[in-house]
């Protein structure tokens, strides 16, 4: 679902949002104090959060119920944009905007739950790799 | 600065909590708008920063009470949205929000904005000092530090109304210093002015709490009986004129040789219907009378029946 840039080693997500926000990262490291990774804590809730969410994506997409997912979304999207997972954020943003009340939207939602799922592998990939390198 | 954050994001919650402790503030995090409004009105802190979309009560909503809440003081409200939401923005401006954080939010963007919450914040809390002092010298008398005139006025119509809807009596008394302009020529106005300054100590002494004495004018003194009907209010005054009296301040130039006072009371009944001033001159008849009638003493109205 992504590729890689040969040239940065960076890695982008399928919406052209790199998974990793440099600087979010960098922000959020500024904030670590002495022998304590606030980064390592918030990726662990995020983390555990996030399993929680994606169980509840999964069961509103099979129970069609556009009001859940609608909300799950946003929640998601604001943690994501919270830790610094930009490429997360956008498939969440548009499952977001698929399910709002005032969308038009008919199309089948599952193809867009299935990506955020493959998103947020990939989101908790590069973060814990961030967070190993630290320890 | 007390800082209350309200996110229903868990991942944010602990980013602005560790961002604000950082910066030396005090924190305290709620998940939700009515959470927040709960403890808002418990905690009263100096910042409020909410998120715009929240389960229960949203961030404009809490906005728009935390600006009408009568705290006295002044809170700082941050309204925290998402880069496109330029609607929401104006609105939580509207409702009452001093300033706006887009979301994610950044630790730079917020220190900036709690430097502006607490100039801003200190500043009216500076005010509200001033205020509160000049409400208070407005009201008090510098010299004997009882209450004035103008309080009196103030509490003696609300006193009136309340009194005439619940069908309550209530009393007044209003005090004179006996020979006092002989005092005044003789000692001089300095020492006039220090039996003014005792005798206010000694009123404030022997009051009751519900009593409160004024000083009315010069050397007159008003005192409110709140709830108290002519008899009653005869034998508390008689207990002030007794303390001036046992206090026995040197008066040379009165023929008792002390300091003394001359009081007139008068009740209000409310099956009289009288308004306040009627009960302000039927007192001030009645200090006429004791001081016809050879002064220091307590003298009561009394209608005059045909």
């Amino acid at each position: 679902m992504s590729e890689e840039n040969a040239e940065d080693g960076r890695q982008f997500g399928v919406s052209g949002s790199p998974v990793l926000d440099r600087s979010r990262i960098d922000m959020i490291r500024s904030l670590d104090k002495k022998g304590d990774s606030l980064l390592g804590r918030l990726v662990e809730v995020f983390a555990d959060e996030a399993e929680k969410t994606m169980a509840a994506l999964r069961s509103a997409d099979e129970q069609g119920d556009r009001m859940a997912l609608h909300r799950t979304a946003h929640r998601l999207h604001g943690s994501a944009s919270n830790i610094g997972v930009p490429a997360l954020a956008a498939v969440c943003a548009e499952l977001e905007i698929a399910t709002a009340p005032a969308s038009l939207a008919d199309h089948a939602l599952s193809p867009l739950v299935v990506e955020i799922e493959h998103a947020l592998d990939r989101a908790l990939e590069a973060l814990r790799s961030e967070t190993g390198r630290v320890a | 600065m007390r800082v209350l954050i309200a996110d229903d994001d868990l991942v944010s919650r602990m980013l602005l909590s560790e961002i604000v402790t950082g910066l030396g503030h005090e924190c305290r995090i709620v998940a939700d708008g009515s959470e927040a409004w709960e403890l808002y009105q418990e905690w009263l802190p100096e910042v409020v920063v909410t998120d715009w979309m929240m389960p229960g009560l949203d961030g404009i909503e809490l906005a728009r009470r935390v600006r009408a809440a009568p705290t006295g003081g002044y809170t700082y409200v941050l309204v925290a949205t998402s880069k496109s939401d330029r609607d929401h923005v104006l609105e939580g401006m509207e409702a009452g929000a001093d300033d706006y954080l887009i979301k994610p939010i950044d630790a730079f963007e917020l220190e900036t904005r709690l430097i502006a919450a607490l100039r801003v914040t200190s500043l009216h809390a500076e005010l509200a000092r001033y205020r509160d002092e000049l409400t208070r010298m407005a009201s008090v008398d510098p010299l004997t530090g009882l209450r004035n005139r103008q309080s009196l006025d103030d509490n003696l119509a609300t006193l009136h109304a309340s009194s005439v809807r619940h069908g309550r009596r209530y009393a007044l008394a209003m005090c004179d210093v006996d020979y006092f302009k002989a005092y005044n020529d003789s000692q001089g106005h300095l020492a006039g002015d220090e039996v003014l300054r005792t005798l206010g100590a000694a009123f404030r002494l022997v009051g009751r709490q519900s009593d409160t004495v004024y000083r009315y004018g010069g050397e007159e003194f008003l005192l409110l009986l709140p709830e108290e009907h002519l008899e009653g209010a005869l034998v508390g005054v008689e207990r002030f004129r007794r303390t001036v009296s046992d206090l026995a301040l040197p008066h040379p130039a009165s023929p008792t040789g002390i300091i003394t006072l001359s009081i007139g009371v008068a009740g209000f009944d409310p099956q009289d219907q009288a308004t306040s001033r009627e009960v302000l001159g039927a007192a001030d008849a009645a200090l006429y009378r004791a001081k016809a009638s050879g002064r220091n003493r307590v003298v009561s109205w009394c209608p005059i029946t045909s």
